[in-house]
């Protein structure tokens, strides 16, 4: 037990000092997950087609069997185009999002989500070798995701936006007050730091301000909620429901 | 438990918990598997195996998240530690007691983190994190116990009969 605690001390330790991970560790473990989380959500794609062609096939107990089995491959083949489809629509809105912004981008697919509820991470087919490195933006045509926090040969991990540990220079489109996006224990944001002369109301959007070199100006993020006021103080806070749906999320563009 | 049987267990249940869970997320609350794997090893295989057991459940996990490296090496393995000591103190038989046994682990497990977290030079919750996520996590894990600790002991036996029988 004692030397467990040891090995997490000096592996927390390390982090935190040099703000990078062992790539000697994570790497191994990383490109052996990468391959069974490959394999898993290929497997939940079969699935999702089998269940449908389940449900079809308690509709159909009347018809006679050829038929049955005709729809059925039917059902799956049209299961399968409606996947593509579904695909086809995502990947296309991302397409022109990517034609629109004039950034370089990389396509990369979600492979996993953080297993611990204590950070908001996620994992992404993409890395070093396609030239992401840490501290790139990650967006989809929805609005900012988040942004890399480590690259490894063929994976990178993103901290989303709604994480604790997040934050982004942003400003109300509207009348260009500045303020900082931090995550929060909930699937929103809070905006810290906005002056409290300026005018904020709920519903206004929010885009990134380019301070920080991370994320490209005027990018979207989301709108605000609430908005909080002291009586006294520099400053007034506000809660920002994000544009992204992180729980829907498939893929992503990583900007260079 | 053979160890065989054990790496297999360990990695499919890190490889559950980062993508098929994602399905059973209710208000934002997922189920640990890797607390109820603990909590077996701990009931049934002994301290040193729960603590074993934690530490490369927590070091996976810690591995494929972006938070805190060595967070969840060190919450699972003292999990373990202690619900292993427990357990060579009394015999818990009764699913009800078990998974009682599985909602005091999650919430042992998430206070260590909590006050890992607040020691860490990095953003950490508020209090609140108590009431909107530990508690109901603890909840839904105590559930899921009921169900899973008797499939492992079921697989457990049978492997063990088969290598009699060898």
């Amino acid at each position: 037990m004692i030397l467990i605690a040891l090995l997490a001390i000096l592996l927390m330790t390390l982090q935190i000092r040099t703000g990078e991970r062992p790539t000697i560790l994570t790497m191994p473990v990383i490109y052996l997950y990468q391959g069974a989380h490959k394999l898993i959500n290929q497997g939940v794609k079969q699935v999702n087609g089998v269940w449908n062609g389940y449900i079809w096939l308690i509709d159909a107990k009347d018809e006679n069997t050829s038929l049955k089995k005709e729809l059925n491959q039917l059902k799956e083949l049209n299961n399968r185009y409606l996947e593509y489809q579904q695909e086809n629509k995502r990947l296309r809105r991302l397409l022109e999002f990517k034609k629109e912004s004039s950034m370089m981008v990389v396509p990369a697919q979600i492979i996993s989500k953080d297993s611990s509820s204590w950070f908001k991470t996620l994992l992404i087919d993409k890395g070093s070798d396609d030239a992401v490195k840490k501290n790139q933006a990650v967006v989809t045509h929805q609005g900012i995701v988040g942004r890399t926090i480590e690259a490894t040969g063929n994976a990178s991990k993103v901290l989303l936006l709604t994480d604790l540990n997040s934050s982004v220079a942003v400003l109300i489109q509207r009348n260009r007050a500045e303020g900082i996006m931090i995550g929060s224990e909930q699937e929103e944001c809070r905006i810290k730091y906005l002056p409290r002369i300026s005018d904020v109301k709920v519903g206004d959007v929010v885009i990134t301000s380019g301070l920080g070199g991370i994320f490209p100006k005027g990018l979207r993020v989301g709108e605000i909620t609430q908005i909080k006021k002291k009586d006294y103080g520099l400053f007034q806070d506000a809660r920002l429901q994000p544009y992204v749906k992180f729980s829907e999320l498939e893929e992503v563009l990583i900007v260079r | 438990m053979t160890k065989t049987l054990s790496i297999i267990l360990i990695f499919l249940t890190v490889l559950l918990q980062t993508t098929l869970l994602d399905f059973f997320v209710i208000k934002g609350i997922k189920p640990e598997f890797t607390i109820i794997l603990i909590v077996y090893y701990a009931l049934f295989q002994g301290t040193k195996s729960s603590i074993v057991v934690g530490g490369i459940l927590g070091l996976l996990q810690d591995i494929l998240s972006g938070g805190l490296l060595g967070l969840n090496l060190i919450t699972k393995s003292l999990t373990g530690y202690i619900f292993g000591l427990i357990s060579n103190k009394m015999v818990v038989l009764n699913p009800f007691n078990q998974s009682f046994i599985a909602f005091t682990a999650t919430l042992v497990d998430g206070i260590l983190a909590f006050f890992i977290i607040k020691v860490a030079p990095i953003s950490a919750p508020g209090a609140k994190i108590f009431f909107n996520m530990l508690l109901p996590q603890a909840g839904y894990n105590s559930l899921i116990c009921i169900m899973l600790i008797p499939l492992l002991s079921k697989l457990s036996k049978r492997y063990s009969v088969k290598k009699k029988r060898i």
